[in-house]
């Protein structure tokens, strides 16, 4: 107990008698406070709220089982295809889905092409189930392959799913539920880390998808502001998605769609994005840091793009209404593009005005308050949500370095908009050949 | 029914000149070309009175096919016309064309053939085997060098696949056994591989329904089922029974299935019985004929190789020699071990006896040098009865642990364990004294070399191989 007492001491004497308290809560409390609590604050009621509406509010429903088609969107991902394409003949659900399975560059990419067509046979033997393999000669990206399905579908409900994604046996009948009520335009479910045990960085992905995916999206879906459909695993009704147009051409298209469904709220209250915690996808991560960093330089990179150069212009409540206009000034806005500048800054002005000590001293008091509140989210998740606790138990011991990850990510993320105001990013993707990407609205 | 024989003018002295037989249905007439031929018209076979000293060509001037083969069988079982040239008028099916010898050519041509078919036929060998089927058919193949004997199929057949020519010529026999015999001995060999036909092991049809069964209660009601394997617990069951509101439960350990891969698969027992709900991976399979009624295993049903085929050299010998004869036969008493074999237990007891004084052996060759050359003066079957009387001393005096085998069809080895030069030299003076014996009661000199090596005598860096190979040079 003996350090216990030297730190309250030293935290005494620096910031009461030195520097007072004030100023310090002044550079402190306002980020926290403000602008991180409530999203963790959010994700917990999103939590009880949903453990109440699953046991109590079960009404008696009718069978519906519309047509489904998944729109598997492959490219090199050779033999891992037959996993996804197998757990998607295998789904619980007694409707017929039909398997898009869209070979974008076949010519270069004829492992994944003969991968699926050794599929053709076992998919004979599923009642119910259709696999149909479009090969693409001509590469044109994600896009390009998501739109192609989307004219081929026969089903009344799209799935946008990537090649080296695979499914619960339940994700379509979770998902396809929700589309019973005809407001339901888009649904999107728990996305998990495939390989959580290969490394050190897959592990603490398995535990950032968990917080934020699987725990934080419920808060967001009860507010009706979820922030983003992920490309990977994206269910839309087929209708509404055809009435605007399917997908964009250009990076991060799968948060243009969600912006551009978000823009219609003001004129379409009463249309619903969802998410289905019981719909799980599962995906391998990238498994070195180098590789991490690689594609957080992208996405948080394409955040820059679509929020300024795609959307400063439907990023109005007239359009959005003011609960998603505020929640994207909020959580868009300040939280992914400001918060990041904001900590580069913050350091910076406390390495130039503080001692090393109270350096010290201020990032262990933002450690343990940012570990405190990763347990307390960590904790509600595996008591209440968790349908693997034994696998998600696994990532426990990563929680004590989470805080640090979760910093060098944020620091990590001021350099990827950095970059992407600077260079263009956006049209250095590996989406998509960089000829589509030039044709997208800048 | 006539009769026209061609004009003496025309008639060569040296060749016996064919009569044509033609059999008819009604009123015909071979072509103008022909006008010079001798011609026999019959309605009916048997109403041919059949001229062992001449020669006949026969022609079948029926449309129907049906009328055309039974007439060529009756042909191809006559004793003494067995083989003679057929040519018919109407067109030609399969079955036709291997009793036949095709559509009735221009006379010219006709003629140019049978010029041919004589050269052949004075060639062969008329010997005692002709009478047989086996000489039959060798003299028909050797009349026809090009011929080859081809299957033919009909469904409404019980075995579908039948050989006409084998039939026609040997009616007593099932042709599928003589067709085994026959390349057996060589006298036939297979041109090409057409098909391999089961067949029912009580009544020999080829009419089989393969049904399969229960692998436990051999019951027919078996259908395919979706089945799960639940990872926890291991449980292996129905999917029906694992469906629970929608969602995959183990009905064992009540665990959650969710992901198929790693929480659970499908496993390899797919198929179900209706009658003791025994779950399988592989049904069996029961055969059971559509003729007799009576089911059997498939390991059980008689294969037999569906193949054309044609003379072997073997078979054209016999044609010409009038039978051939295989020394190899005469010796089979001895019980010949392979070759390989031999020189690996050769190298063995070297190898023994380098190493260990004690161990001790000799081997002796014998060599016939004019076998062949013996056979042509004295005849095979005088030849063979010497052979055969000195295998049977031979084989008296070896003993148990002895070995032997052939490395060529007139060079024998011996190998003899545990015989000294001693005991060499006591084996050769009696192998010679036999032979000696032999040649006594005979009329006939057989020429024989002998040779022998005793272990003490064999060079250090000889093996097996090398041994034999000087030994056979010496003595040869």
């Amino acid at each position: 107990m003996d350090w216990l007492i030297q730190i309250t001491q030293l935290f005494y004497l620096h910031f009461f008698h030195r520097y007072e308290l004030v100023p310090f809560l002044l550079l402190f409390v306002p980020f926290v406070l403000f602008f991180e609590l409530p999203l963790y604050i959010s994700s917990w009621f999103g939590i009880f709220r949903h453990l109440t509406h699953d046991t109590f509010d079960q009404p008696l429903t009718p069978p519906f089982f519309p047509g489904v088609s998944c729109i598997v969107t492959c490219y090199s991902e050779g033999e891992a295809v037959k996993g996804t394409i197998r757990s998607l003949l295998e789904q619980s659900y007694p409707g017929h889905i039909e398997i898009l399975a869209m070979v974008d560059g076949v010519r270069k990419n004829q492992k994944t092409y003969n991968a699926l067509m050794t599929c053709i046979t076992q998919a004979k033997h599923y009642a119910n189930r259709s696999l149909i393999i479009v090969p693409k000669i001509q590469r044109g990206g994600r896009v390009s392959s998501m739109n192609a399905g989307l004219n081929r579908a026969s089903g009344a409900i799209i799935m946008a799913l990537d090649g080296d994604t695979s499914f619960d046996v339940q994700m379509v009948h979770h998902a396809a539920r929700h589309f019973r009520n005809s407001n339901t335009v888009a649904v999107t479910g728990a996305l998990r880390v495939r390989n959580s045990e290969q490394s050190l960085v897959t592990r603490l992905q398995h535990l950032e998808y968990l917080l934020t995916i699987q725990s934080g999206k419920l808060g967001f879906t009860n507010l009706q502001v979820i922030n983003n459909i992920p490309g990977a695993f994206g269910i839309f009704r087929k209708s509404f998605l055809k009435s605007i147009g399917g997908w964009n051409t250009g990076s991060a298209e799968d948060l243009d769609l969600t912006l551009r469904i978000k823009q219609y709220r003001q004129r379409h209250p009463d249309k619903l994005i969802i998410f289905e915690p019981g719909a799980v996808a599962h995906t391998d991560v990238p498994d070195t840091f180098h590789q991490f960093f690689q594609q957080r330089l992208r996405w948080d990179g394409d955040l820059g793009f679509i929020y300024f150069n795609r959307h400063h212009k439907g990023m109005i409540p007239t359009l959005m209404g003011w609960r998603n206009f505020l929640f994207l000034l909020w959580y868009g806005l300040f939280f992914q593009i400001i918060m990041p500048f904001a900590i580069v800054l913050y350091v910076l002005y406390m390495a130039l005005t503080l001692p090393v000590v109270a350096i010290l001293l201020i990032m262990l008091l933002i450690y343990f308050f940012y570990l405190l509140l990763t347990a307390v989210q960590y904790g509600l998740y595996l008591l209440l949500l968790s349908d693997r606790i034994r696998e998600d138990l696994a990532a426990a011991w990563v929680l004590p370095i989470f805080p640090l990850f979760q910093f060098a990510t944020r620091l990590w993320s001021a350099l990827a908009l950095a970059n992407q105001f600077l260079n263009r990013a956006h049209l250095d993707s590996a989406m998509a050949p960089y000829w589509v990407l030039k044709k997208g609205k800048q | 029914m006539s009769i026209i024989r061609p004009s003496t003018s025309i008639r060569e002295p040296e060749s016996a000149f064919p009569r044509i037989v033609c059999l008819v249905v009604s009123q015909f007439s071979l072509p103008s070309d022909y006008t010079d031929w001798e011609i026999d018209y019959y309605l009916r076979f048997e109403d041919w009175i059949p001229d062992k000293s001449g020669h006949v060509i026969f022609v079948i001037a029926n449309k129907d096919p049906s009328a055309v083969v039974p007439l060529l069988q009756q042909i191809r079982r006559h004793p003494d016309f067995c083989t003679a040239l057929c040519y018919v008028t109407g067109s030609v099916n399969p079955e036709i064309e291997q009793l036949a010898d095709g559509g009735l050519p221009e006379a010219a041509i006709l003629r140019e053939r049978f010029g041919h078919f004589q050269e052949l036929l004075t060639s062969f060998n008329e010997s005692e085997t002709a009478i047989l089927p086996t000489g039959r058919l060798i003299k028909y193949l050797w009349l026809r060098p090009h011929f080859v004997v081809k299957p033919c199929h009909a469904w409404q057949s019980s075995r579908y696949w039948f050989y006409p020519l084998l039939n026609a010529l040997n009616p007593d026999d099932d042709a599928f056994d003589w067709l085994r015999a026959l390349v057996n001995q060589r006298v036939i060999e297979s041109v090409d591989l057409i098909d391999r036909q089961r067949e029912c092991p009580h009544c020999r049809s080829s009419h089989l329904s393969f049904i399969d069964v229960c692998p436990n209660c051999g019951s027919l009601d078996i259908a395919q089922q979706a089945s799960l394997h639940c990872f926890t617990c291991g449980h292996v069951d129905v999917q029906d029974n694992f469906l629970q509101g929608g969602a995959l439960v183990c009905p064992k350990c009540l665990t959650q299935l969710r992901h198929i891969g790693s929480d659970f698969d499908r496993p390899i027992e797919n198929h179900g019985c209706h009658a003791c709900h025994h779950v399988f991976v592989e049904s069996d399979v029961q055969v059971r004929c559509m003729h007799c009624g009576k089911s059997s295993q498939p390991t059980d049903l008689v294969e037999h190789k569906i193949q054309s085929l044609r003379l072997s050299d073997r078979g054209r010998i016999i044609a010409v020699r009038g039978d051939t004869f295989d020394i190899a036969a005469s010796f089979d008493q001895l019980q010949f071990i392979p070759g390989e074999l031999f020189k690996h237990d050769l190298d063995w007891l070297l190898i023994l006896a380098r190493r260990y004084s004690m161990i001790n052996f000799s081997l002796f060759g014998i060599y016939f040098p004019q076998l062949p050359e013996l056979a042509e003066k004295i005849g095979h079957v005088r030849l063979m009865q010497l052979l055969e009387v000195f295998a049977q001393r031979l084989r008296s005096m070896l003993r148990t642990p002895d070995l032997s085998t052939r490395t060529a069809e007139n060079m024998l080895w011996l190998l003899l364990p545990q015989t000294d030069e001693k005991g060499l030299r006591g084996f050769h003076a009696r192998i010679k004294a036999s032979l000696g014996d032999i040649m006594k009661d005979s009329d006939h000199q057989l020429d024989y070399q002998l040779i022998g090596i005793n272990s003490a005598q064999i060079n250090e860096q000889e093996d097996a191989q090398l041994l034999m190979a000087r030994l056979y040079a010496e003595v040869k």
